[in-house]
């Protein structure tokens, strides 16, 4: 483990970033997140004893709630979540489309809590104690959110076009 | 319509997820911004300015109460319409409307927001926090020290965005945050030194938290909008040990909620709905009698159906807030 704060910053700035990254969809808003948080991390650097979850659920929490802290063109302009402006996947994608773009189209029509369930699954590679850990819930609760989030990304149209998972409200 | 296989499915989002991530900016500049960075201000409790603390005194009768777990709550009565916010820029560059304002419960943390209406992309928010900040013994790439007025501070541009930080005296700190702006370094420089003492503008949303479940504690109020005619009026409330996440927030604006489903439930002798799985909430609305729209959103993962509608039941929400500075100067 980092024995300083500095060395934390340095060696796993690259990491949780592109865990941002996967998380919100959108790298500079990533990096956004992961600076506020390294930064608001530093006066209670002393007193954290596992760092690296740690952060990563400040993050985590950071993409639930940064709908207060974003740019007043998104909190005036724009509708309430960013993500969500991506729009539900639509017929209009062609059968060449990659697909994994398409799944993270679909990906991205998840309401956020299921999103970021899927993302500390199959890209942090955590079980389902550590994913409860970083949400705050319970681990039924992580299970029935895959679950859910699952069932949705596994529809598709066969015509090529995606169904998109039902929109959560904003 | 059909289905794909789960293990393709889990295949498809690994591959796709890891993709997403590669996308990540270079941390290089990150890390500059991190490590230059001064510590966050120390909170405070003492506002900067008198109108400040004379915001702080309003604010704490118009957002709403603080709700104990072990307490019946306690409603205060408002006694001021809206709160008073302490900074104004004199100068901003041509075409700039003000359509954001936010005050936190005892007016320490308060922020303006203004953009171009005919060019997307330029904003300036001008952001007070409580306490001062420490100015950082080294600078990364891109800042510079500076003064504004007599107060220490630095200016930091990155990209088309400009932020400048100074610290007017010892409880509190100024962040102006400038982008899009052609010059942006220049523009936020001349913003940052117009900055001065308002007193006057308010926020005055109308709406209040009555009891609150879950030691959930009453924190910011905000009003946003394009014109007076689409104001958005909100308030939130947070769990206490996680002052930084909105955890209950209530919302009243004319636009209903943004998608279907949900259930049918009985909430202020009006017919609203229950949505059990939003955007990472349970989001309860109903449309009011003036035909605008309650929206609540519980971010806690932890309060029942019943208690969010107890919240709403015992919401306090006017007809007269005050969107008439949406949209100008």
């Amino acid at each position: 483990m980092p024995t300083s704060y500095t060395e934390f910053v340095e060696t796993r700035f690259g990491e949780l970033s592109r865990y941002a990254t996967a998380l919100t969809g959108d790298p500079h808003l990533a990096q956004d997140v992961v600076q506020d948080v390294l930064i608001r991390l530093r006066p209670r650097w002393g007193s954290i004893d596992a760092p690296g979850p740690y952060v990563r659920r400040m993050i985590t929490n950071e993409y639930f709630s940064w709908r207060r802290r974003r740019s007043v063109r998104d909190v005036v302009l724009s509708p309430p979540d960013v993500l969500t402006d991506i729009g539900p996947a639509t017929g209009d994608f062609s059968a060449q489309i990659d697909e994994r773009d398409a799944m993270m189209a679909r990906l991205s029509t998840l309401p956020r809590k299921q999103r970021a369930a899927v993302v500390l699954r199959y890209y942090e590679n955590c079980d389902d104690a550590e994913i409860a850990a970083v949400l705050g819930c319970r681990t039924s609760t992580v299970r029935s959110q895959i679950s859910r989030a699952l069932a949705t990304l596994r529809e598709v149209e066969r015509t090529g076009g995606l169904v998109a998972g039902r929109e959560g409200t904003a | 319509m059909s289905r794909l296989a789960l293990d393709e499915t889990e295949e498809l989002i690994r591959r796709g997820l890891r993709r997403r991530a590669e996308s990540a900016p270079d941390p290089a500049v990150g890390i500059r911004t991190v490590l230059g960075a001064a510590p966050p201000p120390r909170r405070s409790r003492t506002p900067l300015l008198l109108v400040a603390a004379a915001a702080a005194i309003v604010l704490a009768v118009s957002i709403g109460v603080i709700v104990r777990p072990d307490a019946p709550a306690e409603r205060v009565t408002v006694a001021a319409p809206g709160s008073v916010l302490a900074l104004r820029p004199a100068w901003l560059p041509d075409g700039f409307v003000e359509r954001y304002r936010e005050i936190s419960a005892d007016g320490s943390l308060q922020t303006r927001g203004w953009t171009r209406p005919d060019e997307q992309g330029q904003e300036v928010l001008l952001t007070l926090l409580p306490g001062a900040e420490e100015m950082p013994e080294t600078l990364p790439p891109g800042g510079e020290r500076i003064t504004v007025g007599e107060a220490p501070g630095y200016r930091y541009t990155v990209g088309d965005t400009a932020l400048v930080t100074w610290t007017p005296d010892q409880d509190s700190t100024v962040q102006l945050r400038v982008t899009g702006v052609p010059d942006t370094s220049a523009a936020a420089r001349r913003i940052a030194d117009s900055v001065e003492p308002d007193g006057t503008a308010r926020v005055h949303a109308d709406l209040a938290f009555g009891a609150l479940p879950g030691g959930l504690v009453a924190d910011t109020t905000a009003v946003r909008g394009v014109s007076p005619a689409d104001g958005v009026d909100e308030v939130r409330a947070v769990a206490p040990g996680d002052p930084g996440r909105s955890a209950l927030s209530a919302e009243v604006s004319d636009d209903g909620p943004a998608g279907p489903g949900g259930t049918p439930v009985r909430v202020r002798g009006l017919e609203g709905t229950y949505v059990a799985d939003g955007v990472a909430t349970r989001d309860l609305s109903v449309r009011l009698p003036d035909g605008r729209w309650l929206v609540l959103r519980d971010a806690t993962d932890q309060l029942t159906r019943e208690q969010v509608v107890a919240v709403a039941e015992d919401l306090v929400i006017g007809e007269q807030p005050d969107h008439s500075w949406l949209g100008q100067r």
